[in-house]
């Protein structure tokens, strides 16, 4: 054998120490990175290089990641359906306890206003119990601006989250429209930069419930469920909102010049993940409890100003207001309160019949009457029934979001369960390879040591 | 399906922080006796609990109602009581003043007896409750039921309060019940005090029979008044009936089976112990390896 063909050997001998370096740095990433959020193993992709037996070796050809496309695609989208039933939940159930925490909640309260007339009505000039009867009528009107308040707390807190997570989709579609750039320059794209890109696509799943497709350019392209691109190769949608009809945000996509509403009656239909939540719940449980609390509240005050007008008080005067009557149903529960009359000098309660002496207890009866007839909801339930129907809705909605959000967190485990066993680094296994590949190593260190051995029987013998 | 540490450790995590959670709702539902502390738990038994406890407010403030028409009706049997006795020893001057040994002064001082028993009566009857209110004057009880002639200036009117789910009833009685056809009860008296100042024995003999009526009326009233006084006490009987049964519903409908929370509880704590017991062994295993 020539020269040559030692050269030849030794080439041979570099290329399997140069695959076994590659194959232990490799490993070693792997182990570094057991822990670390969206890291999906690698392994070095090595090829014979063929060739006449002086000749060839291995190359390494790349990097392979233990990817699973089909399933990560499943992620993502069970990332949207949680992310989705995450923030209707939790939103729901702040509502919830906004609504119907402490001792006395709107339906107390209305039975406390009744019954405070049902004790005057025995005695109707006592004057500590006229007092009772405007004070309980505060406390209503105090309970209806409470829950208002919290209606409305829920509605600036679900606006905000949605301008903070527009903020977020923006800056990731921004950054994996560079990610692609980087990989689409590239020959053998970086794992890195792809994991991160995948982390990335995953929030954004999470945050709209779109879906990504990577295609044989490895562009990954984003497309939310209206049906928009949000990345697409290297160019990046603008997230970003602007006040609807209501007055509340809705978010708009714009790409080049063109601009298109992605939530609101004009969109081209429905938003998924965190953000679909949000405004699920903003226009859908949050915007029902808020008109069905005006609804009531102006329910009750045209009912009693009704009958209370009819009756006269201790200055034998009648057409009194018991409640400062709402002017609209928006906005009644808020504004509710007790006409300033009554509040200033109770022995103004419409109690008798007008032209009757004091001691005449009619006009209470009447009021009275108003606690048990089928005034709320269109004329189909009483004040305290609809009450009750209208916080019900929302722990309802609350036990449905939270069956919902325990369905997709299973469904999630059990997906993140599957992609451990796909992409996730065993530190065993890892251990297993460094020492066949640490072997490798060492017989072609041997090798080379052979080769070097017969270049010295060689170059003796010239 | 291949399993790494890392899926290991993450399942031994969601184990125990399930086990956890259900710990914290079985110690809450065991301490606080209550199951359903808000709708979400259980919707319908939550909307029957507020029902419940609308409906006690409501029966409550019945059972006040209810309380002061009774007292009202306590004053009215005592005080028509009176004037029912009053009239007796009326009757009683009339027949001894009447006979033919009575002289003058004798029938003058039964005059005086006379005016004496006319304001106890008319005292008694223009008496007020403890709010103020008259107890005779019906529906108009701002102002006293009788004038100083014992003309009657009350109203006809009753009131009525809440006895039960859309039931009313009467209260009171009024005061011109108590004044009979053959002739009022002041007037009645009146003429007889004239007869006897004017010792003319015949005038107040006249009135006899009239005062044995007008004592027949106070019977009547009396029985009037007891009438109300026990439709009073059953409506209240059967609301206190029904409190008791509000009460019971809304505890049932919220409250947590303390036995079944107890060992709810045990069981928590068990499951807790296990799941943290077997993601200990997990690390300290991974840690060998």
């Amino acid at each position: 054998m020539g020269a040559t063909g030692l050269n030849n050997l030794l080439e041979v001998g570099l290329s399997g120490l140069r695959a076994a370096r590659a194959g232990i740095g490799t490993a070693g990433r792997n182990v570094a990175n057991a822990n670390t959020p969206g890291y999906v193993r690698q392994s070095v992709d090595l090829r014979s290089i063929s060739g006449d037996p002086t000749n060839g070796g291995v190359r390494v050809a790349g990097i392979i990641r233990a990817d699973d496309a089909i399933l990560a695609a499943r992620e993502r989208t069970a990332d949207g359906l949680r992310g989705q039933a995450q923030t209707m939940q939790a939103s729901l159930q702040s509502l919830e306890a906004g609504l119907t925490g402490g001792q006395t909640s709107i339906v107390e309260a209305i039975a406390e206003l009744f019954g405070g007339i049902t004790e005057l009505s025995a005695r109707p000039t006592d004057p500590t119990l006229r007092t009772q009867v405007v004070d309980r009528a505060g406390g209503l009107a105090a309970r209806f601006a409470q829950a208002s308040a919290e209606a409305s707390r829920a509605r600036r807190d679900a606006n905000e989250q949605v301008g903070s997570l527009v903020d977020e989709v923006s800056r990731l579609a921004a950054a994996i429209a560079e990610q692609n750039r980087v990989v689409h320059g590239a020959g053998q794209a970086d794992p890195a930069i792809v994991d991160e890109r995948a982390v990335a696509a995953r929030r954004l799943a999470e945050l709209t419930g779109g879906q990504a497709i990577v295609d044989d350019q490895n562009q990954l392209r984003f497309t939310l469920p209206t049906g928009q691109a949000l990345v697409d190769g290297r160019v990046a949608a603008r997230f970003f909102t602007q006040p609807g009809a209501t007055g509340d945000p809705e978010v708009w996509v714009q790409t080049g010049a063109s601009q298109l509403p992605v939530t609101g009656p004009n969109a081209g239909g429905q938003l998924g993940g965190q953000l679909g939540g949000l405004v699920g719940f903003r226009d859908g449980p949050l915007a029902d409890t808020r008109a069905g609390l005006d609804q009531l509240a102006f329910d009750l005050a045209t009912a009693m100003n009704g009958v209370h007008q009819g009756f006269a008080g201790a200055d034998g005067n009648a057409g009194r207001d018991f409640f400062t009557q709402p002017a609209v149903v928006e906005g009644a529960a808020a504004a509710l309160s007790v006409n300033a009359e009554l509040v200033g000098n109770p022995a103004l309660i419409g109690a008798r019949t007008q032209g009757n002496a004091e001691g005449d207890n009619a006009g209470l009866i009447a009021l009275t009457n108003l606690r048990d007839a089928r005034l709320a909801a269109g004329g189909t339930r009483t004040f305290v029934d609809q009450g009750i129907d209208l916080l019900g809705n929302v722990g309802a909605a609350n036990a449905r979001a939270s069956a919902e959000l325990d369905l997709r967190r299973a469904a999630t485990d059990a997906l993140a369960e599957q992609r451990d066993g796909v992409s996730g680094v065993s530190t065993e296994d890892e251990m297993i390879k460094l020492g066949e590949l640490q072997r490798a190593h060492q017989m072609s260190t041997r090798f080379l040591s052979v080769v070097d051995e017969l270049y010295q029987d060689l170059l003796n013998r010239l | 399906m291949r399993v790494t540490e890392r899926g290991l450790l993450q399942l031994a995590a969601r184990g125990s922080e399930s086990a956890r959670t259900r710990l914290a709702r079985a110690a809450q539902a065991a301490s606080s006796g209550v199951r359903v502390d808000r709708p979400s738990v259980d919707v319908a038994a939550w909307a029957t609990s507020r029902r419940a406890a609308a409906d006690k407010i409501t029966s409550d403030a019945r059972g006040k109602a209810i309380g002061s028409a009774r007292d009202r009706l306590d004053a009215m049997e005592r005080s028509v009581s009176d004037v029912q006795d009053m009239l007796g020893r009326t009757r009683e001057l009339g027949i001894q003043l009447t006979t033919g040994t009575m002289s003058a002064r004798e029938r003058e001082y039964g005059a005086a007896e006379l005016r004496s028993l006319r304001a106890a009566a008319l005292a008694a009857l223009n008496a007020r409750d403890v709010d103020g209110a008259y107890l005779f004057a019906g529906a108009a009880n701002g102002a006293p039921p009788f004038d100083a002639n014992g003309a009657y200036q009350g109203s006809a009117d009753t009131r009525r309060v809440e006895l039960g789910p859309g039931l009313l009833g009467a209260t009171e009685v009024t005061g011109d019940q108590l004044d009979a056809p053959q002739g009022g009860l002041f007037t009645t008296i009146d003429a007889m005090i004239a007869g006897l100042e004017a010792n003319d024995p015949t005038a107040v003999r006249d009135q006899l029979d009239t005062v044995s009526a007008l004592i027949d009326r106070a019977g009547l009233a009396r029985g009037a008044i007891g009438e109300r006084a026990r439709a009073l006490g059953e409506a209240d009987d059967a609301r206190r009936e029904l409190t008791e049964a509000l009460v019971k519903r809304r505890d049932e409908s919220i409250g947590a089976d303390i036995v079944g929370a107890a060992t709810d509880l045990v069981d928590a704590k068990s499951t807790l112990e296990t799941a943290q017991t077997v993601a200990q062994q997990l690390v300290s295993l991974l840690r060998q390896g």
